[in-house]
């Protein structure tokens, strides 16, 4: 699988990781995937932890894959394993030690980290009464039958034994450090009604000048700064179609919306990508306006021929999806390109009101992969996916992974 | 027909064509043109709700000044718990003044209930209404729509009634679409809709603000309505790609299909359809005449031998 489907089969394949009942395996439709990105670079799969909007199943199969590998002696492979074992709910881990017991898979880093994760959780109490049979499978599984079962033996004789007194291996686990309690998560935003002040910060401010407002826009610039500041950056030749047409600029309560999250993805993205070139649609943004004012049809399939005739390495094309000048002509230049030898990947981003937004009818070329964003949250998501594509940006990509590691460490420790 | 496009739509010295756009098998070419001034806003007209009885809609002009109103032809109002109406015809509308529609149909069977006056977003009927409720106008009976609508629902595969709000409500999301799909462009007085690239609808305005009162409610309701009926029996062509081998080829091959299809709306644009005239109303300088063709009909409205005002359609599309 390329690196780009694979990231993106993180973000949106949401299969939850499955067990049979009694001894079956668990059912992972893309574990060959998994493995093969593993042994592509393990250092580099263990940060994808971190990437954004990874499904919950997903990183279950990171955990999985990571723990029935050998121990890679990475320092950044063991702090990827922490964190997903720190923000991955407690019931679901337990399924992933249940999955190597069944397939009998006991690396020693594995079996520590069982224990380990077991042993000082804080909640080990409740897991003991609710889970008993799993806790005790997955303990078992990580001491060994003989071992654990020596050890209960004692513990019934003796009766004032703790579960593993007497074993080294207890004087080993006592000095890790436990198991925090998981933060509780943050409002999710699609969670509430989606108003044109809800969507970011940096998109409520757009709207406000397109209304009319004055001296925002330093404001502006400032957040998308900051914004871009947490993300990869390429220096690569990029190319950004920007459909400002008439559709763009929306009517009643979300007007203004669509072109005001658009525009913030662009400014975002000029501070992450310093070698864009713009092409816009549609609109013009007259001399010493800030904005494009959207007006006009959408061509979209000669914008990309224009696009792709500057020889970029990237063409993104951010639109509503209404193609108007004749609908299906950019599916046909689309379906053309192979033909014509050019390997420059275009991505394709949407530019929605919210997170229901009904696609349908708004893809005017279905072949193009396909991003979506609402809210300036999802610009993590845009970037990662707008650069998956790109071998020369796979440095840039892990150099930010490994720096979202390190804020989410920093943000543990706090 | 012949005429209209002859002596005016083509007319270098008067309107002008925009680029074409089209989506979902309907197209719309933009008309552009001088604007004439001394007329109201249709968005201004006030509804005054339904008077003495269903099918009696009376209509406000509250302009001050010189402003006349051109009422949009087959203009419509739909509201909550009252009978929604619809007018057979266009009028004018002088300042201040107040003017009942006897001749207005009720577009709801099932529903009591009077519209009351307020000012509210209006409707076009759909194209497959608008020949029936033309040639029923002046003919007094509320109820005289009804079995074409339910014949209308029966094709959407709506319920069977004579309830247009179950195509133009419950349907609005899908409606709606058509106004992203379709820009109006700045300064655009009128349109030229096509389906399938056959021409359909003639639509202008007195000026740029007038016709972009009339657009969402043309795009949406009027014409989306066909637009939405043959997407449900049409699917979407399969995509072929070009024959192009390189980016310059791809180029020139995207510009001449693209001259081709134009071509193919000019052709569908020259055709001769007498249109006979027949004067319904006067306003000063204006007047407003109903027109009969072979395939065409509607009503235009003429000061000083200028067009101002038309909205003509194809009888049998929709």
């Amino acid at each position: 699988m390329r690196y780009d489907h694979f990231l993106r089969h993180l973000q949106t394949e949401d299969a939850p990781f499955e067990m049979g009942r009694k001894d079956q395996r668990p059912r992972l439709a893309d574990a060959e995937a998994h493995q093969r990105a593993y042994e592509a670079n393990p250092v580099f799969y263990a940060l994808h932890a971190l990437a954004p909007r990874v499904r919950e199943g997903q990183k279950l199969r990171l955990l999985y894959t990571l723990l029935r590998a050998p121990r890679q002696g990475s320092r950044i492979v063991d702090r990827c394993l922490q964190h997903l074992l720190e923000a991955l709910p407690v019931e679901s881990v337990l399924t992933v030690f249940l999955a190597l017991r069944r397939t009998r898979s006991r690396r020693k880093h594995a079996c520590r980290t069982i224990l380990r994760y077991l042993l000082n959780h804080q909640e080990l109490e409740r897991l003991l009464e609710v889970r008993r049979p799993t806790v005790v499978d997955c303990l078992e599984h990580a001491l060994g039958r003989d071992r654990f079962r020596a050890q209960r033996r004692r513990l019934a004789q003796t009766g004032t034994a703790p579960l593993l007194g007497g074993d080294r291996l207890l004087g080993l686990l006592a000095r890790l450090r436990p198991i925090p309690h998981q933060p509780r998560a943050a409002q999710d935003p699609a969670s509430v009604t989606v108003t044109e002040s809800n969507r970011g910060g940096l998109s409520a401010n757009l709207v406000r000048i397109y209304r009319g407002a004055q001296g925002l826009r330093s404001r502006v610039e400032a957040e998308a700064a900051q914004l871009a500041g947490r993300l990869p950056r390429y220096p690569g030749r990029v190319t950004l179609i920007l459909d400002a047409s008439g559709s763009t600029a929306g009517y009643g309560d979300r007007e203004y919306c669509c072109i005001a999250q658009s525009v913030a993805l662009v400014r975002v993205l000029a501070h992450c990508l310093p070698n864009l070139h713009l092409v816009t649609v549609g609109a013009t943004t007259p001399r010493g306006e800030f904005l494009p004012k959207p007006q006009g049809h959408t061509d979209l399939a000669l914008a990309l021929v224009q696009a792709l005739e500057g020889e970029p390495e990237l063409v993104i094309i951010v639109s509503d999806g209404y193609e108007n000048v004749e609908q299906g002509d950019l599916a046909r230049v689309v379906a053309t390109l192979p033909q014509l030898a050019l390997a420059t990947p275009v991505v394709f981003c949407h530019s929605k009101f919210g997170p229901a937004d009904d696609l349908q009818d708004r893809r005017p070329a279905p072949e193009l992969p396909e991003v979506e964003f609402w809210h300036q949250n999802d610009f993590d998501e845009v970037v990662y996916r707008l650069l998956a594509p790109l071998e020369p940006a796979r440095e840039a990509l892990r150099n930010n992974l490994q720096l979202r590691l390190q804020r989410k460490e920093a943000l543990c420790l706090a | 027909m012949s005429r209209l496009i002859q002596l005016d739509l083509l007319d270098p010295t008067g309107l002008r064509l925009g680029q074409t756009q089209s989506s979902y098998g309907l197209q719309m070419i933009p008309i552009f043109g001088a604007s004439h001034t001394g007329f109201a806003s249709p968005a201004n007209l006030k509804l005054e709700g339904v008077r003495g009885g269903y099918g009696n809609v009376g209509l406000r002009n509250p302009t001050a000044g010189d402003g006349v109103a051109i009422v949009p032809l087959h203009l419509g109002y739909i509201q909550r718990g009252a009978q929604n109406h619809a007018l057979c015809r266009s009028a004018f509308i002088a300042p201040g003044e107040t003017v009942t529609f006897n001749d207005a149909c009720c577009v709801q069977a099932a529903q009591g209930g009077y519209l009351e006056g307020r000012d509210q977003w209006f409707f076009i009927l759909p194209l497959a209404l608008r020949r029936q409720a033309l040639e029923l106008r002046g003919q007094n009976g509320y109820s005289k729509l009804w079995e074409s609508i339910t014949a209308v629902n029966e094709r959407y595969g709506l319920k069977q009634r004579g309830h247009l709000e179950h195509l133009l409500v419950e349907q609005r999301g899908r409606l709606d679409r058509f106004r992203n799909r379709f820009e109006l462009m700045p300064e655009q007085r009128g349109a030229l809709f096509f389906l399938d690239r056959e021409l359909v609808g003639v639509e202008l305005g007195p000026n740029p603000e007038y016709f972009r009162d009339v657009w969402t409610p043309l795009v949406a309701f009027c014409y989306g309505t066909a637009a939405w009926a043959r997407q449900q029996t049409q699917p979407l062509p399969v995509t072929k790609p070009f024959t192009a081998r390189t980016l310059g080829e791809l180029k020139s091959e995207l510009e001449e299909v693209r001259t081709l299809r134009e071509q193919q709306l000019q052709r569908s644009l020259v055709q001769r359809d007498p249109l006979k005239l027949i004067e319904e109303e006067r306003y000063q300088d204006c007047v407003l005449r109903t027109a009969l063709g072979r395939k065409f009909c509607g009503q235009l409205v003429e000061r000083d031998g200028k067009l101002v005002y038309a909205s003509l359609f194809h009888r049998s599309a929709g």
